[in-house]
């Protein structure tokens, strides 16, 4: 396999980004809210390590199978920030708000269905059914994550719930990406492998540009802090308090009248 | 270029176009109301008969909040509640107005974070009042609405009543300077 100097570039540019955010989320302390964002990070320094190394020392199957391993890890782990990042929008208080728990789960359901629809009608130009397939799959999680975040969008806006500003800047970065990524994969899949790699090649040094680019983005985000809360002096704490009690009463008696 | 082919282009551009309309869309919806300020929230309440609307609410319910079972609970009917609200027009106003409050608790929990618990169950009550409103809305049709208009109208308004109280409570705990302006409007 044949690596040119622009995809050594590209690597070099995507380890050091990794490695650069890794340690703003460490040194600004975004571990506590943003736990498997961080998983999601640090298992990419991993797999650029694990890869380069099993590219320059393994066989040609090792890397094969070490990759598609990656690969899934990767979409489980999207998948679990779109969930952490779903979790600080839609339960503000440690609970699903009443309105949005089904149209998550609508939500959810949907997306999937899309993505399964037309990762169906996808024919990729290869002979290669093991090419085919990954190229499948690319094109499934980028149309998967894209439309549950743009949909996280719609339904955060109906229900009226805000989003702090770093979970809007990682949802954002990680969105842009996979709308990116659907027109990278779609290229992919009708230009494909048939007669040469180049375009194949090209788009995916693209495609690693735009996540190198999204790196940077939340590198610099994830370093700025968040617009400072105003606070509450200590007497509308107490009336807050006050206020919970009453609140507790009227919800309790709004469910009466709804049975 | 083979059918499939073909089909597959016109999915992903479609899917595309959506996804960047409402992201676009709704995104810009969502700056707009991050940058919304006191007043323009304010100015957007609809001035509602505060007494009727009281009428209506402790016809059903007590001062405390709780369903009321006594003799004198229900009297009024469909027609007496109809005129109270101000009729389709009232019903409309009622619906923006829950709108105004949804906005009102998300300006809070953008804003005040230890609030967040009264805000959103503000958010969650609102809510629920619009979904009462959306079938009160849907009963007013002909035929249908002298057997359910009143029932579907006194849990809206009672819980759009209990809500403009707490909205006030939860203003006035966070001392806002624009108090007197909101308690005039709801």
């Amino acid at each position: 396999m044949h690596v040119g100097y622009i995809d050594l570039l590209l690597w070099a540019a995507a380890f050091a980004g990794h490695i650069t955010l890794l340690a703003v989320i460490f040194v600004r302390h975004r571990i506590r809210a943003f736990p498997l964002f961080t998983v999601l990070i640090a298992v990419n320094v991993l797999k650029s390590l694990i890869l380069y190394l099993t590219f320059l020392q393994g066989s040609k199957s090792s890397y094969f199978y070490t990759y598609v391993f990656f690969l899934i890890l990767d979409l489980t782990l999207q998948l679990a920030v779109v969930f952490e990042m779903a979790s600080r929008v839609f339960r503000p208080v440690n609970s699903w708000g009443r309105d949005v728990a089904r149209n998550l789960f609508s939500l959810a359901i949907a997306s999937v269905l899309l993505a399964v629809g037309l990762t169906f009608l996808a024919q990729p130009h290869t002979r290669l059914p093991v090419k085919a397939a990954i190229i499948r799959f690319d094109l499934f999680s980028a149309v998967l994550v894209s439309a549950l975040f743009v949909g996280f969008v719609v339904l955060s806006v109906r229900a009226a719930l805000p989003w702090r500003t770093h979970v809007a800047r990682i949802s954002q970065g990680l969105a842009v990406y996979s709308v990116v990524d659907v027109v990278l994969e779609s290229a992919r899949t009708c230009f494909g492998l048939n007669t040469t790699t180049a375009l194949y090649v090209l788009l995916s040094q693209v495609r690693i540009a735009v996540y190198c680019a999204c790196l940077v983005y939340w590198i610099v985000t994830l370093w700025q802090d968040a617009p400072a809360p105003k606070s509450l002096n200590s007497q509308m704490r107490w009336q807050l308090a006050a206020l919970q009690d009453r609140v507790a009463h009227d919800l309790a008696s709004i469910r009466l009248r709804r049975k | 270029m083979d059918l499939r082919l073909i089909a597959f282009l016109l999915f992903v551009t479609a899917f595309l176009f959506c996804i960047a309309a409402f992201a676009t869309f709704y995104w810009k919806r969502s700056r707009a109301r991050a940058k919304v300020e006191w007043k323009h929230l304010i100015a957007r309440l609809t001035f509602l008969d505060r007494d009727s609307i009281q009428q209506v609410a402790l016809d059903h319910i007590d001062d405390f909040g709780g369903v009321r079972d006594d003799e004198g609970a229900r009297l009024l009917d469909s027609s007496d509640v109809w005129h109270l609200i101000g009729g389709m027009p009232g019903l409309v106003a009622l619906e923006r107005n829950c709108e105004v409050l949804i906005e009102l608790a998300c300006y809070l929990q953008r804003w005040y974070p230890e609030a967040m618990m009264a805000a959103e169950q503000l958010r969650n009550d609102a809510r629920e009042i619009q979904w009462h409103v959306g079938r009160l809305k849907d009963a007013v049709i002909p035929g249908k609405m002298e057997s359910e208009f009143a029932d579907y109208a006194r849990p809206a308004i009672a819980g759009y009543y209990l809500m403009t109280r707490r909205v006030l409570a939860l203003y006035e705990a966070a001392d806002f300077m624009a108090l007197a302006e909101l308690q005039r409007t709801i």
